[in-house]
């Protein structure tokens, strides 16, 4: 049963990002209620993927860079969602959710069929951890997403191309604060998780070990968003600049994911 | 049996110039009296006149009869005391399904100058309106027109053929729609109180601007322009100072040289925290010195820039022709097939009319061989007599209606073997 939703998952983002691409390239509102029918029948499929692992593992599965992908692709999905409905506006889906796709192939093609449960694991304050670490960096993809699109329009615009980008994306001022509120919320969920990592770490091994590569990558993505959201309150700095930032916050979170799990040791992995 | 059929003769601004548009344009004051005037004429049972700056149409139903639309050329010369509509290189007609396809897409904006302008729609709506209420329309055009605003909806909402701005004013609003969303919260300064710049200025006050400034070299100007659009004028020396506090500029001055430059702007973006500023350049030679757009969140855009968005969006609207025909043929389909059943009622009308007479008479003429007590069951038995052989013909004929598959034979056939035609004249 679970090796079957492990295939029919990125099936069915593939599908629904497949009608999103349609939905920014025809700009019709015909379907617009399908679309969310669609994501929503398939996040809802993603829940119950999830729940079956809990089940299988009997502990929440985020022990391995795999399981994780698929955990951020949920988030991301629900946090979407949410700013769909919010905003109304259907053009940017495609962006997200073609990411969304990209990570729960990824996932779907790594994910091992489960580990032994670690004791570590049964923590409380660690599953409030590894929730607020996936809320947080879920946001922070989302935040570089808006950015990416921010800086998409702003040279369309700058460079009068008047592309597509131009007649199907919302105003340069929404891309902004959605990527502003998406980078504050990933901001607090990030001081939140580290918080909560440092008092998990000093109970369940009564030593705090701050030169652990993850944590290293996780204090600079956090320092990166600080300065963003310092440099947009204080010194109103222009959207270009701090969408730049962003991306930059991001890459940080994709080089934790990457070099970090596969190339360096790190008490971050669960054997 | 009558048939009938639905005709429009008209020109538009494709077959004919403004001048002999202007000739045959009918005022709305107008319009009624001459709605009465074709329809007491005799042949025609419903009537519909559309006429706009770019076309005048009439929309008849009456007999299949080529001359009578001959008929209708005198009559129409002879109320506008011209002699254009006989002369067939200007004017059109098409007949039924062309007719109703003509309809159609006039009501989508497909036939419009300007590809997809909405306000045709309305045009229609109150031409419709209009014979209405001069109790010129009838089942046939009821429906029809209906089905003409519905089509002309449908098109707008499923295509794309009505969106993007299509003149200079609009593209620059929707420009600055992509920059800012809530223009409500805006402050526009407008230099140069001229034509274009005051048109711009229009567009923007239309989705309810903040606060709107006015400056141009001559106050009193500024002063006017200020007083139509609710503006604030501002004298000429001091809006370079303004553009500190407003967050979109629009230029259209007569200036040889540049009037806003990157030594004037540059100092005024800190004081702004940086804050985006748009400039709209709709003068030629130009106001804005392009060295602005190296400013970070300056955004400067040009009369070229607007042409560019327009063309686009009307190329865009062409594409979206094809989908709009075939919206138009699926409900042309619809309207026809409507058409057919009108068509079949009669028929049906006739052979129970014809049937229920045969049985009235045969039971008046027999029903003394029955006790009288049985005269009511004696009803009963030859009524559902009567309707279970008169069921297959009319199922036949409502099936050829519904499907078109020889219709008008199944029509004729029924006329022929129930001699349906001489119940009429008795």
């Amino acid at each position: 049963m679970i090796d079957l939703l492990k295939i029919l998952l990125p099936v069915g983002y593939v599908i629904v990002t497949a009608l999103y691409t349609w939905r920014f390239f025809s700009d019709s509102r015909r379907f617009g209620t399908g679309l969310i029918i669609a994501l929503v029948l398939t996040l809802g499929l993603h829940i119950f993927y999830l729940y079956s692992r809990i089940t299988l593992l009997q502990h929440f599965p985020t022990t391995s860079p795999a399981e994780l992908l698929s955990l951020i692709a949920l988030a991301m999905g629900i946090i979407y969602l949410w700013i769909e409905f919010r905003l109304n506006v259907q053009t940017t889906g495609v962006f997200v959710l073609s990411v969304i796709t990209v990570f729960q192939v990824l996932s779907s093609a790594f994910i091992t069929s489960g580990r032994l449960p670690d004791p570590l694991l049964s923590s409380p304050l660690f599953s409030l951890h590894t929730s607020a670490a996936i809320l947080g960096y879920s946001a922070i993809a989302i935040s570089a997403l808006y950015a990416t699109l921010y800086l998409l329009l702003f040279y369309d615009i700058k460079g009068s191309k008047f592309s597509i980008v131009y007649s199907r994306l919302p105003a340069l001022e929404v891309l902004d604060s959605m990527h502003i509120k998406a980078a504050t919320a990933g901001f607090s969920f990030l001081t939140f998780t580290i918080i909560l990592g440092i008092v998990w770490l000093k109970l369940t091994f009564d030593q705090v070990l701050l030169l652990d590569w993850k944590i290293v990558t996780a204090f600079i993505t956090w320092g990166i968003f600080g300065v963003v959201l310092a440099s947009y309150r204080l010194f109103r700095w222009s959207g270009k600049r701090l969408a730049y930032f962003s991306l930059s916050g991001f890459m940080t979170i994709v080089i934790s994911l990457t070099v970090v799990n596969y190339f360096l040791t790190s008490f971050h992995r669960f054997p | 049996m009558k048939a009938f059929e639905i005709y429009v003769i008209g020109l538009n601004h494709k077959s004919a110039s403004l001048d002999q548009r202007e000739c045959v344009a009918v005022s709305p004051q107008r319009l009624s009296g001459l709605l009465n005037t074709i329809q007491s004429s005799g042949h025609w049972s419903e009537v519909v006149g559309l006429s706009t700056c770019n076309r005048t149409e009439w929309y008849v139903v009456g007999p299949t009869n080529p001359e009578l639309i001959r008929c209708l050329r005198t009559l129409l010369n002879i109320t506008d005391t011209v002699e254009l509509w006989s002369e067939p290189e200007i004017t059109y007609v098409k007949k039924h399904t062309d007719a109703v396809r003509h309809l159609f897409r006039v009501a989508s904006g497909l036939d419009s100058q300007v590809i997809g302008e909405s306000q045709i729609l309305s045009q229609v709506k109150d031409a419709f309106t209009v014979a209405m209420e001069a109790n010129t329309t009838g089942p046939i055009f009821n429906n029809l027109f209906q089905t003409a605003l519905h089509v002309g909806k449908r098109v707008r909402t499923e295509t794309e053929i009505g969106a993007g701005a299509i003149s200079i004013s609009s593209a620059a609003v929707e420009l600055a729609n992509k920059i800012f969303s809530d223009l409500s919260k805006r402050t526009v300064l407008l230099i140069g109180a001229g034509e274009t710049g005051d048109l711009t200025a229009q567009h923007l006050q239309a989705k309810e601007i903040k606060t709107l400034y006015i400056t141009n070299r001559t106050f009193s100007r500024a002063e006017e322009v200020a007083g139509k659009l609710g503006g604030y004028p501002l004298p000429f020396e001091s809006f370079a100072e303004k553009i500190a506090e407003v967050d979109i500029v629009i230029s259209a001055t007569n200036s040889p040289h540049y009037i806003v430059d990157t030594d004037l702007v540059k100092p005024l973006m800190s004081r702004r925290q940086n804050r985006p500023l748009f400039f709209i350049d709709i003068a030629v030679p130009r106001d804005i010195d392009p060295q602005l757009r190296r400013i970070d969140n300056v955004f400067v855009n040009y009369i070229d820039d607007l042409n560019t968005i327009v063309q686009k969006n009307l190329n865009l609207r062409k594409e979206e022709i094809p989908a709009a025909n075939r919206i138009i043929q699926g409900e042309i389909g619809q309207y026809k097939d409507w058409l057919k059943s009108l068509e079949v009622k009669p028929v049906i009308a006739s052979l129970h009319k014809k049937f229920e007479n045969v049985r009235k008479t045969e039971v008046e003429k027999n029903k003394k061989y029955f006790h009288q007590e049985d005269w009511e069951d004696l009803e009963k038995l030859t009524t559902s007599l009567m309707k279970k052989f008169l069921h297959i013909p009319l199922m036949q004929l409502r099936e050829a209606a519904q499907n078109g598959n020889g219709q008008m034979k199944r029509i004729e056939a029924a006329y022929e073997l129930f001699n349906l035609g001489s119940d009429d004249e008795e």
